[in-house]
């Protein structure tokens, strides 16, 4: 993660998506890579998408969070307000 | 002991000595010495010797085979690390680079998925005519079936209690049971393992036991095992220790059968003299 960081920062594009990338992480670290992707936007005008199975805690308010269920067989979409 | 005997002896050790000298100094496989063979030689002939020079070549037998036995130790060390690398050893050798070094290293490890190479004019060729087949996007959505889904919303507190997110940073639980633990520890500086991480519940004392095991694993804590009385107790540091300060990490698995919680429970109950709801 921190390789793929460095190298985002010479990506112009404005949107990134990473998937599943704390798949084989324990929780703290979870939390600390969660921060640093957080913190390498900081002053930045690019946005991450990130999709994660995992329980989650982002701090700050500049997190948008969907989360997709699958209830009864049909997927249950929501925003987290 | 006839004299024949005695310099046989000698040069028995005599050949000891210039053997481990002969493997210290050209750096050999130090296992080429059969440690329990030379000591056999020194046993046989050590009640015999009397003279102080005869002592004098016995010890210093003795002392070069002792000296082939730590160099058998550091081979062995070192040709374990060199056949496997544990995180340990991986994040010491990690330290140890410098950074250019580091970047080589992943800039070496990376492959981008598009090489030169596979631009070719025939792949070129195979691209276009792929493209060209290709349906407009409006058309291909449709065959895709694509459905528009309405949008629910949640608030941040029913998605906490239906655990899709923490409403504690993980950081901010180990802290607080990191306090919680110095605090139980109090003067004696340790706590029984169980009387900490027991809760009412079965499914708390998981979540206690759980997040112990990272103050251990991150050197919040430290775990003090007694095999033969069967205890263990958890010792918390006064300030957070750096994992590169452990010489040597070990995993410790303790289950948790619901059966013994149970017991556990009860005799905790019976001691304290409360009674217990389950």
């Amino acid at each position: 993660m921190a390789f793929l960081l460095a190298l985002q920062q010479h990506v112009q594009s404005p949107f990134r998506a990473v998937d599943e990338y704390d798949i084989h992480m324990d929780p703290k670290n979870r939390e600390v890579i969660a921060n640093l992707l957080t913190s390498s936007l900081r002053g930045s005008n690019a946005q991450y998408l990130i999709i994660t199975p995992n329980q989650m805690f982002f701090k700050g308010r500049e997190t948008h969070i969907i989360t997709v269920q699958n209830i009864e067989g049909s997927s249950v979409i929501r925003e987290v307000v | 002991m006839p004299m024949q005997r005695k310099k046989i002896g000698k040069e028995e050790l005599r050949k000891i000595v210039e053997m481990c000298t002969a493997i210290e100094a050209k750096g050999l496989n130090p296992f080429l010495a059969d440690v329990e063979d030379l000591v056999t030689v020194i046993k046989e002939y050590f009640p015999e010797w009397e003279k102080p020079d005869e002592l004098c070549l016995d010890a210093e037998a003795l002392n070069k085979i002792a000296t082939i036995i730590k160099l058998q130790s550091e081979w062995l060390k070192n040709r374990a690390t060199s056949l496997y690398a544990d995180p340990f050893l991986i994040e010491e050798k990690i330290h140890t680079l410098s950074v250019d070094e580091v970047a080589s290293i992943f800039l070496e490890s990376w492959h981008p998925v598009v090489e030169l190479e596979q631009i070719s004019l025939h792949s070129l060729s195979e691209s276009l005519r792929y493209w060209n087949s290709l349906l407009p996007l409006d058309e291909r959505w449709k065959s895709i079936g694509f459905e528009e889904k309405e949008t629910q919303t949640a608030t941040r507190e029913e998605m906490i209690e239906q655990r899709v997110l923490s409403g504690e940073a993980f950081s901010g639980k180990l802290e607080s049971l990191w306090g919680e633990l110095k605090r139980k520890a109090g003067g004696v500086g340790k706590v029984r393992y169980w009387d900490f991480v027991m809760s009412d519940t079965y499914e708390g004392t998981i979540e206690r036991a759980y997040l112990t095991s990272f103050l251990v694993t991150y050197r919040y804590a430290t775990l003090e095992i007694h095999p033969l009385e069967e205890e263990i107790f958890i010792r918390p540091f006064e300030k957070l220790l750096s994992t590169r300060e452990s010489e040597q990490l070990i995993s410790v698995p303790i289950p948790i059968a619901y059966e013994e919680w149970v017991q556990w429970r009860e005799r905790l109950g019976a001691s304290s003299g409360k009674h217990i709801m389950q």
